[in-house]
């Protein structure tokens, strides 16, 4: 190919490689959108992590009520059966404070056990829960592939590109018009100055073979 | 050459602002962005999010089954005086009173089956709307087809391609002239023989040259389709791709369906809750009942519980009264445990079926993010994967060389 239809070919290619702006924009509106989501989904997940604090906060609250209103409804029932023991002689009054102190001991027990928790008991709840999470990863894999689609090429890019598309074009190109030579040249109704001819076109083609 | 250009140049301005050329990386890159589209899915974390719900359920279900269970405990040991007995019943019964409003269970349901109604009437009005739009819009794209189909330069090759299929007819026309001419036993001379050869020879230069010609229509045919689609990949990214979603139509039917989905719960729930207070009632007339056979004084009101029952040990003919005392206290510990753990189970479950709905309308509008992203990301696919590659071009350039050259070269020859 001579070097003035090269540059012809490079400056169609130049032409035909136009520009992408149209699906640079379209790629860019896309990013857009995939931000949206992503903004979506995380305010759905703070939305259920706050449901889940609120969950775990009233919990403990009901929880620790809870204690309280069974060690009172304890306490009264104990009261109230030891009296009839006590009545029934089934217990002994005389050994009062060792009984007592078997209850406080139950109780020192159950006050230890909440000692040695955490401060915060409605982790105890949270952790019941599985972790909520978007799976950032491949939205943020998709918004670089987006990215980088809607990212203008610069010129030195596109002028390599379009050289590499030339460069491609010409080899198939050469390589067709060379696999015609050879035909003609294997053609036998072709006069031999016609033949000395396309010797010369395929030097000049610089074919293999 | 200089024709070749041209015409290359030619086709660049009438495709200009557009991706002509195939651009591999490019290419590669939007293939990549389908498949990780395809991978961006919002199920998972909704399937997380309902199973967090089930177990907060199971929690709180649990938890008021054990404040059901101390507050019976606590109402036991509260009952002091047939006095307290009396008033804890009745301040449950003020309460059941005071809640009649939410327990008017079916002008609830009429309302909310009467709304449900309406908005689906609304959404199927607007259906049947966008389906005349849409009727619409395809018979005008069909008439505006019809109308340009005849400048569409494919549709010119596509005439030239088919013009090229009348050549064989005349390459076997001339193939039965050959087959006729005087055979060898029929003009066995040279000159015969010659003729034959002659006529054979140039039918053949003449087919080859047919048939070249043909291949290059065939391939500027091709390339037009190229072209073809390279403008329809280029016009469908000429949209915002948030148009892409679902339409609002199908986003508010899925929605109508996740709400009647809600409120078939809701009403499960509120019929329990509706049956839970009907027993309730049974219990408090059976209370009713119990505490009027037991015809108490205002003396025995006023005194101790495990008191007036003492009277009754060791004196079996007593028995009858023992046991309608003992069955107005068991009654009465019975309502007002049954009360409180019934309110807060149904208000619990609400709470939970309230939270899994808005998890399940999240759900819809994740979804119709989900499929704008991956039709745009196959839209920007197609369009990549659309230009005229390297070896389209060369062929191109080749062919237009070659289906002039040879049938000159035929000819001439």
């Amino acid at each position: 190919m001579k070097p003035i239809s090269a540059g012809l070919l490079g400056l169609s290619a130049l032409l035909l490689s136009g520009c992408d702006k149209d699906a640079r924009e379209f790629a860019s509106k896309a990013a857009v959108l995939l931000k949206e989501y992503e903004t979506q989904l995380s305010k759905e997940i703070a939305e259920s992590e706050q449901y889940y604090r609120h969950f775990a906060a009233v919990e403990t609250d009901s929880m620790r009520r809870r204690t309280l209103e069974e060690e009172s409804v304890a306490r009264r029932e104990m009261a109230d059966k030891w009296s009839v023991d006590y009545i029934d002689r089934q217990k002994n009054s005389s050994r009062l404070r060792e009984q007592l102190l078997e209850v406080a001991k139950a109780q020192f027990e159950v006050s230890q056990k909440r000692w040695l928790n955490e401060l915060d008991e409605s982790r105890l709840y949270l952790e019941k829960v599985e972790k909520l999470q978007a799976d950032k990863e491949k939205v943020e894999a998709l918004g670089k592939l987006l990215d980088s689609l809607a990212k203008k090429r610069s010129l030195l890019e596109q002028g390599k590109e379009i050289g590499n598309f030339v460069e491609a074009t010409k080899e198939d190109l050469d390589k067709r018009i060379c696999a015609d030579i050879d035909k003609k040249l294997a053609d036998t109704s072709i006069p031999a100055d016609r033949k000395a001819a396309l010797e010369q076109l395929k030097k000049d083609r610089k074919c293999g073979g | 050459m200089g024709c070749r250009i041209v015409l290359l140049l030619f086709i660049a301005g009438a495709l200009f602002g557009q991706n002509i050329l195939y651009n591999q990386e490019r290419d590669k890159t939007a293939q990549d962005t389908v498949e990780a589209a395809k991978q961006v899915k919002s199920s998972a974390l909704a399937a997380t999010e309902m199973r967090n719900l089930g177990v907060i359920e199971q929690n709180q279900v649990k938890s008021a089954i054990e404040w059901y269970r101390i507050t019976m405990r606590t109402n036991i040991q509260a009952f002091r005086q047939w006095r307290d007995v009396k008033e804890a019943i009745d301040a449950v019964r003020e309460e059941l009173e005071a809640r009649e409003e939410d327990l008017g269970i079916a002008p609830r349901l009429a309302s909310t089956v009467a709304e449900l109604e309406a908005r689906r009437k609304d959404v199927a009005a607007r259906a049947a709307d966008l389906r005349k739009a849409v009727t619409a819009a395809k018979n005008a794209a069909d008439q505006a087809a019809k109308r340009t189909a005849e400048a569409k330069p494919s549709a010119e090759l596509q005439a030239l391609v088919d013009r090229a299929g009348q050549f064989d007819e005349l390459l076997g026309f001339a193939k039965k002239l050959t087959d006729s001419l005087p055979s060898g036993s029929s003009d066995p001379t040279e000159a015969g023989q010659g003729l034959r050869d002659d006529l054979s020879a140039e039918i053949e230069s003449a087919r080859k040259a047919v048939d070249d010609i043909r291949k290059g229509i065939q391939e500027v045919q091709e390339l037009a389709q190229s072209v073809e689609s390279i403008i329809d990949s280029w016009k469908n990214i000429r949209v915002d791709p948030a148009s892409l979603a679902p339409s609002p139509e199908k986003i508010a039917l899925e929605l109508l369906q996740r709400e009647a989905e809600f409120i078939k719960t809701l009403t499960a729930i509120r019929v329990r809750r509706y049956l839970e207070v009907a027993e309730t009632r049974q219990l408090l007339r059976r209370f009713d009942a119990e505490f009027g056979r037991c015809k108490f004084s205002d003396a025995e009101l006023s005194s101790q519980v495990t008191q007036d029952l003492a009277r009754f040990v060791g004196s079996p003919t007593t028995r009858e009264d023992l046991e309608v005392r003992l069955l107005t206290l068991l009654l009465a510990a019975q309502i007002a445990a049954r009360q409180t753990g019934g309110q807060t189970m149904n208000d619990l479950r609400e709470s939970i079926e309230y939270r899994r709905y808005q998890v399940s309308r999240h759900s819809v509008y994740n979804g119709s993010y989900e499929t704008a992203l991956q039709a745009a990301a196959a839209r920007l696919a197609a369009y990549y994967a659309s230009g005229l590659k390297p070896t389209q071009v060369a062929q191109l350039l080749y062919q237009l060389g070659t289906a002039v050259a040879l049938p000159y070269i035929a000819i001439t020859k």
